[in-house]
């Protein structure tokens, strides 16, 4: 079943080789070893191969295979920031993206009702199904359920969507996998609530779906088959959110260099420490600066400020200031810059980013 | 299909929940946390909050531990004993405690030495059921800490029951430092009456002190109800030697009672009074009409509730004292001439080189 919205844009070998990090005859050898069914330039010029998406993530699991990278359990992430406005989907959008092109399996999970992760990956959550069907648009592309619909709770009798008609795989199967969201996930909320009221323990309820999906428990949703699972949390201090936290090891959260984000960074450390308190577990921080410019002395204050206080949480890599977002969010084709602009400064610093946080999450 | 998501309308979630709710017989609403007062914000100085350190359990044991629905409460059993840090505002006095008063000198002494040297120890707590904190042990560092202006404090969470927490709060060093006989004494009596221990030999072993040093507190804390009434004012009034001639002159005359009382209650002015000499006092016919100069100014504060009346903040010139809202007018305006009464005994012994 095709989960996507038709993406036309094409890519040549060199931007392949930018987005894996290898060279361009190495994309040559590794695609016809693959034998992946690359599309040639028509016309009378030469016959370039033109990549879509989809074989682009094809490669990456091909040289994933390749190189042997050995399955472990899954590296759980929430990206979350109090603060709105930082960065935060686009860099959970960028970073899974990223990871995917590492020849990693990512499953993102949009927890925001706003569901800008699930724009991100071009899909539009208020196209119905009659819509579609009218602009002749792929029934994939629809979004009609969210994360709630996979949890126990969301329905009054416990029934569950199988996951294969929740998840949608916008660049194929080898691309990042994305459980969407839409308006109507922000009734999860309210039913999180009601638990709560009724001493059913809410704040467990994406920990016991990942740890069952991860067991074998949940035979619905095989989560053990992923790398990294991602969740992309809404600035908002609510239950799901905290829920995702206390799933995941790591909380990525994205700072925007300016006043009063420290403070951010700081609302978040006690919620940890709620965390820990409450349940002995919590994800460990990791501060993801963004805007960043060194020359600007606000900026260096806060740098300052944050590395006194979270040494540990510090990533060496960040992401700095730029007009590239802005010009991605206006191209044709809705997709994380790292890959509908590849070469461009931003996606070279998400592209850093990505590793080093990834080389941060195995080291600890 | 069992559950569609985009098409259920507000009011069909409302009532659905609603239908819920009523199946459901135990839909007891906790008690609302009261929100914690931000910490004031200091310029310059922002305040953040510690990040957890330590270990952190997996997934596995998080979800694997967790009780089958219904059974609220036993989670706390299985939770690791942590060190994090709580806000003040969230935690509670021990009922349990034995101290009663609090030295102000001495708290903003260990107040200026949390500041200096940061905290040590942790402070214990534990959870209680309205989400709150009650102090095991650590009553003065909470009150120190307080005063000083501080928002949080370490403490260590332990997973106790009433009982234990009774018996952890009473025998805890800390409850003890400067403790006076009687409220030494009050401690043992309450172990015994609770049937922690129940021999003076149990009760030694409890609070680790000798038999000997528990047979003397307790007959501070066993005398006549007057005289304990009197005590639980003036919690360091009498030594154990003192009592000890009080039960020798109450034996030998148990009519002399009201004398003892008066000859006692002198020793609010004189507290260096030597035990013979109360014995003289016990005795003299003429104690009737004693003059008291003044009231003495009680160098304690009395904080039932466990918050201190006022706090003191002090910052390059200027020293700010702020009262706690619970004080009555009259209570403030008594307070304040007494400070204000003792910073001016302050600036008259002060040197100032004279630069007009």
């Amino acid at each position: 079943m095709a989960q996507r919205p038709v993406v036309e844009k094409t890519f040549k070998v060199q931007a392949v080789a930018t987005m894996l990090g290898i060279s361009a005859d190495t994309v040559r050898r590794d695609s016809d070893e693959a034998d992946i069914k690359v599309q040639r330039q028509g016309g009378d010029g030469p016959k370039t191969r033109l990549f879509t998406i989809e074989n682009v993530f094809e490669l990456a699991a091909h040289r994933r295979r390749k190189n042997g990278l050995t399955k472990r359990s899954p590296l759980i992430i929430t990206v979350y920031a109090a603060k709105g406005g930082v960065g935060k989907t686009t860099s959970a959008a960028n970073i899974g993206a990223a990871f995917a092109l590492r020849g990693l399996r990512v499953l993102l999970v949009d927890l925001d009702f706003q569901a800008n992760l699930t724009m991100a990956f071009g899909y539009d959550p208020e196209v119905t199904q009659e819509e579609a069907n009218e602009l002749g648009m792929d029934p994939g592309a629809v979004v009609k359920y969210h994360f709630g619909n996979l949890l126990p709770q969301w329905s009054k009798d416990g029934s569950v969507e199988p996951l294969a008609t929740v998840i949608k795989k916008p660049y194929g199967e080898h691309g990042p996998h994305l459980i969407p969201s839409e308006l109507g996930f922000d009734d999860l909320e309210a039913i999180f609530t009601l638990e709560r009221l009724m001493e059913r323990k809410p704040e467990l309820a994406i920990a016991t779906w990942l740890q069952k999906g991860l067991s074998g428990e949940n035979a619905n949703v095989d989560l053990s088959q992923y790398d990294v699972i991602l969740f992309d949390a809404p600035p908002a201090k609510n239950q799901a959110t905290r829920g995702a936290m206390l799933g995941s090891d790591f909380v990525v959260t994205p700072v925007s260099m300016e006043r009063f984000s420290t403070k951010s960074v700081s609302y978040l450390a006690k919620v940890l420490g709620e965390l820990q308190r409450d349940h002995g577990r919590f994800p460990r921080m990791i501060t993801l600066a963004n805007f960043y410019d060194m020359r600007r002395a606000r900026v260096a204050a806060q740098v300052v400020a944050l590395t006194t206080k979270y040494p540990d949480a510090w990533l060496e890599k960040q992401i700095a200031t730029s007009e590239e977002f802005r010009k991605a969010l206006s191209d044709d084709v809705i997709m994380p810059v790292i890959l509908s602009r590849p070469s461009s400064g931003p996606a070279e610093e998400l592209r850093a980013v990505a590793n080093a946080l990834l080389e941060k999450m195995e080291a600890a | 299909m069992a559950n569609s998501s985009s098409s259920r309308s507000q009011a069909d979630l409302t009532a659905e929940l609603q239908a819920r709710l009523r199946q459901s017989g135990n839909a007891t609403a906790p008690a609302a946390t009261p929100i914690a007062p931000a910490a004031p914000a200091r310029p310059g100085n922002m305040h953040m909050n510690d990040a957890p350190r330590g270990p952190s359990r997996s997934l596995q044991d998080l979800v694997g531990a967790q009780p089958a629905a219904g059974e609220a409460g036993a989670a706390s059993k299985i939770m690791q004993d942590v060190n994090v840090p709580v806000d003040l505002s969230e935690i509670d006095d021990s009922p349990y405690q034995p101290r009663t008063r609090y030295d102000e000198t001495e708290l903003l002494l260990l107040g200026e030495q949390l500041r200096m040297q940061g905290q040590d120890e942790p402070v214990r707590v534990r959870r209680l059921t309205n989400g709150r904190y009650q102090l095991i042990s650590g009553h003065r560092r909470v009150r120190a800490a307080r005063l000083i202006g501080w928002a949080t404090i370490v403490a260590r969470i332990l997973t106790l029951e009433d009982r234990e927490a009774e018996i952890a709060t009473l025998t805890s060093n800390e409850s003890h430092v400067g403790l006076s006989d009687f409220e030494r004494g009050c401690a043992y009596q309450l172990a015994l009456d609770k049937g922690f221990a129940t021999t003076q030999k149990d009760v030694a072993r409890l609070f680790a002190c000798s038999q000997g040093r528990v047979s003397q507190c307790l007959s501070v804390a066993r005398l006549p109800p007057p005289l304990v009434a009197m005590l639980a004012d003036y919690p360091s009034l009498l030594t154990y030697r003192h009592a000890k001639i009080v039960r020798e002159v109450l034996d030998h005359d148990p009519e002399s009672l009201p004398a003892v009382m008066a000859a006692v209650e002198t020793m609010i002015d004189e507290p260096d009074l030597e035990p013979e000499q109360l014995r003289v006092r016990c005795t003299t016919k003429k104690v009737g009409m004693r003059t008291r100069a003044k009231v003495a100014i009680k160098k304690t504060v009395p904080d039932r509730s466990g918050e201190s009346v006022f706090t003191v903040r002090s910052n390059n010139r200027n020293l700010v004292v702020n009262f706690n809202d619970r004080l009555s007018p009259e209570q403030k305006a008594e307070a304040e001439k007494q400070i204000l009464a003792a910073l001016k005994g302050v600036v008259e012994s002060l040197e100032v080189p004279d630069n007009a």
